[in-house]
């Protein structure tokens, strides 16, 4: 009669080395077995050989000579940002006229911009914040380069609403700044509560990344061979010694900010798409829009990390600590946050068509069929069809495969923006006021001007910090050699 | 005592205070049910309709939490998996039952079968504002089989495992899941249209499935956590659930305590804003008389007090702080379903002259599946016993905990986030 039939308790059926008298007497004996073929969890940190190395391996890109395609990728990205900056500076002393934007689309190009540059800002606080508190180890190899992301992101994001106001030197009138020229900003404006959630959004990002950065720009101190990297990186890594007081308020204030930013990650976008949801606009007018942006931008975020983890890693040679585990994850997150975006999307949808509203209902029909129905397909393909491959996994371990999928959904998640903003304003409700929205040129060099100020704050971030969190990797490889040692003797114990 | 093998005797796997207690409720429940019919058929109905949709909440959210351990591929949940399955299996036969009566009751409690079509239930159609009635009926079998092939199959591939341990029934089980998370997003959705906005004509909210969502899985954690402290103290699953488990069911729960809060404010201040009629209708209607009371202890009860109290994270390692918790979870839940349906019938507030009517269906309908449950939980062994992570589970870790795994060249290590690679030896 074995335990099982005795009625004990025994898992020792999971093992593959069982100890014959253990399992004859059937007590409570786990042991530490190999999982079976295709149910092991993959490693996070490949060639491990030490905390040195880690150093080492994380350090190697900064300190050695400019590569070549470093350079050229700067020039590329100077070179629209100059683009950019030509294009603000022609809006700015001509009007906005020089834009698509006319009766009924008043906001374009612009706007999308806006909302898509701020949903890739929320990425890297999601990775960085939420899955810290989640207590999500496999952030720590990409959480460098997401915070940074976020930050040049939000940066582009903040630069559209700004020249969009058309008399840019009135910009300052959003501050609530009490009795300058009697003029006091309107709270009730969905537009004056981005003003906020954007800056404090900015600013808790900065201060998060920088806290993440200081260990590591002390370590990029220690190792600096030129006088004047030593000075810079000793300046701002505040004069961190590692002692364990520092390490003491360090890992608080990590926490604290941790938590003040998740809840930030979520209450921002949710107020972009009250710059949408609280108008009484069909198409706009949707309680399901808060969710339905966070989810959005966590997706758009998560795309965008993609397209620029797998380069970087390559790159810079990081394969080892940036694994294929870690796309395989990004892409699970990424698929997660997919579904969540096409189920709104198509509740949405549903509830306009069944909700015997005849507005609602002709703004759907005239997405699917109207002018812009060539958008919607668009949608349809890149944000809800493209991402169902990462369903498997040959896909998500495919690095190229991923990166083309990525590319789409950022595609994608523009146009969906696109067929939000234009697809609901060009028919409004008064049919003589319809229109064709087309952008201009000036649009278009505008949003590759983004590009150049993103990649070009990007590509000196690769270049002279840390793109991995170094103390963060190392804590980790620390603590997994203390809790093995506890586990097996937890077990040992029990045994 | 074993909690491995199956045991047909409730007193040897500790469930005989429940199966008593199920037969109490059972019996107080069907007495004030058939008073309450005779006395008063539309309060009845809507009284049923709140239990019926309290349940189910239960029994979806248990099928979410199965679903979510499979796609996730979790470690720390295996030892509360087998008691969510059970739960989620609750809802067909036992809540398809309990749905039949909302059928001929269906007159009292939805306006669009009832107003214009001369109160002939049955015939209404969607020049009635709603949707014709085979539709509904149509629909409502569906959900409740396609729930029924979910739960049921989840169980039976987790069963089988125990017999066998096949590793790839792990994979197979995930993959279920993978439709199975389709399934359930598009059929609660649709349930939570269909049998409960549907009480308030001609109202359309884009996020009152996802709101109705938010309130199964809060509900399920909270009883999922309450049975685990429970079952504890008992013993039945001592050696399974240490600390691990507790702190993320307490995290689970703060979680969605803030989904929850969340997504029903994102409802209210939307519409607000907007401040359309047609829409601003639904809370003016819950504004009159007790019902804004009860909206302020939602506030309070359902988010504030749990958001607090849920923050520290040692108190969540404390059962009495975790019964105390997920008992609270009971009456607010309730409420929140009662300030959503129970309005319609009584607009100028909660009514609690009647309110033992409502009482005696939670009691029916509860006391039932308690007796299930027990039967269910007794019948087979009490946690997925050959699961190919239960190491993980025991061992205390959370799926997040590192252990050392050999590379390729043997002479080098791979961190990974556990032991499982660990097979050559390090």
């Amino acid at each position: 009669m074995n335990s099982r039939d005795r009625g004990e308790l025994s898992v020792s059926d999971t093992r593959q080395h069982v100890e014959p008298e253990k399992e004859a007497r059937g007590v409570l004996s786990p042991e530490l077995v190999a999982t079976p073929a295709g149910l092991a969890r993959e490693p996070l940190i490949r060639g491990y050989r030490g905390l040195g190395w880690i150093s080492d391996e994380v350090m190697r890109f900064n300190e050695r000579s400019t590569p070549s395609w470093w350079r050229a990728g700067l020039l590329v990205a100077l070179f629209l940002l100059v683009l950019g900056v030509v294009m603000v500076a022609y809006l700015v002393t001509t009007g906005i006229g020089v834009w698509g934007v006319g009766h009924p689309v008043m906001w374009g190009w612009a706007t999308i911009n806006f909302v898509w540059w701020i949903g890739i800002g929320h990425a890297g606080t999601l990775i960085s914040a939420i899955l810290f508190l989640l207590r999500q180890h496999w952030r720590t190899a990409v959480n460098r380069v997401a915070e940074a992301m976020t930050i040049f992101a939000v940066l582009c994001a903040a630069l559209f609403p700004i020249i969009h106001v058309g008399r840019v030197w009135y910009i300052w009138w959003l501050l609530p700044i009490p009795t300058s020229n009697a003029v006091w900003p309107q709270f009730h404006s969905p537009l004056m509560w981005d003003v906020f959630a954007i800056a404090t959004y900015l600013t808790v990002s900065v201060l998060f990344w920088y806290l993440g950065l200081v260990p590591d720009l002390a370590l990029m101190r220690d190792r600096a061979r030129r006088p004047v990297s030593r000075f810079f990186y000793g300046l701002f890594s505040l004069g961190w010694t590692g002692s364990q007081r520092q390490w003491h308020h360090y890992e608080k204030a990590y926490l604290i900010i941790a938590g003040l930013a998740t809840a930030l990650v979520v209450s921002v976008h949710s107020i972009v798409s009250l710059d949408f949801a609280a108008t009484q606009l069909p198409g706009w007018h949707s309680t399901i829009f808060p969710p339905y942006f966070v989810a959005g931008a966590m997706f758009s975020g998560f795309g965008m990390v993609l397209t620029l983890v797998i380069p970087v890693r390559s790159l810079c040679g990081l394969e080892n600590v940036i694994t294929k585990r870690h796309i395989d994850l990004i892409c699970k997150v990424t698929l997660a946050t997919g579904s969540i975006v096409a189920y709104a999307f198509v509740v949405e949808g549903c509830y306009a068509w069944f909700g015997g509203k005849p507005y609602e209902r002709f703004m759907i029909l005239n997405r699917v069929t109207g002018p812009y129905w060539w958008a919607f397909l668009l949608v349809v393909a890149c944000n809800f069809l493209a991402p169902q491959a990462f369903w498997f996994r040959k896909v998500r371990l495919n690095l190229r495969a991923v990166w083309v999928l990525s590319i789409l959904i950022n595609i994608g998640m523009w146009m969906e923006r696109f067929v939000i903003v234009v697809g609901s304003l060009h028919r409004d409700f008064v049919p003589p006021n319809w229109s064709y929205y087309r952008p201009t040129w000036v649009d278009v060099c505008t949003f590759a001007g983004s590009f150049g100020l993103f990649f070009a704050f990007f590509l000196l971030f690769l270049r002279y910090l840390p793109v991995v969190a170094v103390s963060e990797l190392k804590s980790i490889a620390s603590n997994c050699i203390s809790v093995c040692a506890s586990s097996r003797q937890r077990l040992d114990a029990r045994r | 005592m074993s909690v491995t093998e199956p045991n047909y005797d409730v007193k040897a796997c500790g469930m005989a205070l429940a199966k008593r207690v199920s037969g109490i409720l059972i019996c107080a429940g069907l007495i004030g049910a058939v008073v309450g019919m005779a006395i008063d058929l539309r309060r009845f109905a809507f009284a049923w309709l709140v239990a019926f949709m309290f349940f189910l909440s239960l029994c979806l959210g248990s099928l979410f939490l199965v679903i979510v351990h499979h796609l996730f591929d979790a470690a720390w949940s295996v030892s509360i998996r087998r008691i969510c399955e059970h739960i989620a299996c609750l809802v067909f036969p036992w809540m398809g039952l309990a749905f039949v009566p909302l059928v001929f009751l269906g007159r009292y409690v939805y306006p669009w079968g009832q107003a214009q079509n001369t109160g002939l239930w049955g015939l209404s159609s969607a020049a009635d504002g709603g949707i014709r009635f085979w539709a509904w009926c149509a629909l409502s079998v569906l959900f409740f089989g396609a729930w029924r092939w979910l739960a049921h199959t989840l169980r039976r591939l987790s069963l089988e495992q125990d017999e066998t341990g096949e590793a790839k029934l792990t994979c197979r089980l995930r993959r279920y899941s993978v439709g199975g998370a389709l399934i359930l997003a598009a059929t609660i959705t649709g349930a939570a249209t269909l049998w409960m906005k549907g009480v308030d004509q001609g109202w359309v909210s884009a996020i009152y499935g996802a709101c109705f969502f938010s309130s199964c899985g809060w509900f399920a954690i909270a009883v999922a956590w309450l049975l685990t402290v429970v079952l504890r103290r008992n013993r039945s699953l001592g050696s399974l659930l240490g600390p691990v488990q507790f702190q993320s069911l307490g995290a689970l729960l703060l979680a969605f305590t803030l989904l929850h809060a969340y997504m029903h404010y994102s409802q209210y201040f939307v519409i607000w804003n907007a401040n359309l009629p047609e829409e601003t209708s639904w809370y003016i209607l819950r504004e009159q008389g007790t019902w804004l009371h009860t909206g302020l202890v939602l506030v309070f009860g359902h988010f504030l007090l749990p958001f607090l109290v849920l923050l520290r994270s040692d108190w969540k390692l404390r059962s009495g702080v975790a019964l105390a918790v997920c008992a609270w979870a009971w009456p607010m839940h309730y409420l929140d379903l009662a300030f959503n349906i129970l309005p319609v019938a009584s607009p100028a507030g909660f009514p609690l002259g009647s309110a033992w009517m409502d009482l005696s269906c939670l009691a029916l309908v509860g006391g039932c599946l308690l007796r299930v449950f027990v039967r269910d939980y007794c019948r087979h062994p009490a946690f997925p016993q050959r699961d190919p992570r239960l190491n993980e589970a025991l061992a205390g870790w959370d799926g997040h905990c590192l252990g050392l795994a050999p590379t390729e060249t043997g002479s080098v290590w791979a961190i990974s986030d556990n032991q499982s690679t660990d097979s050559a030896g390090t």
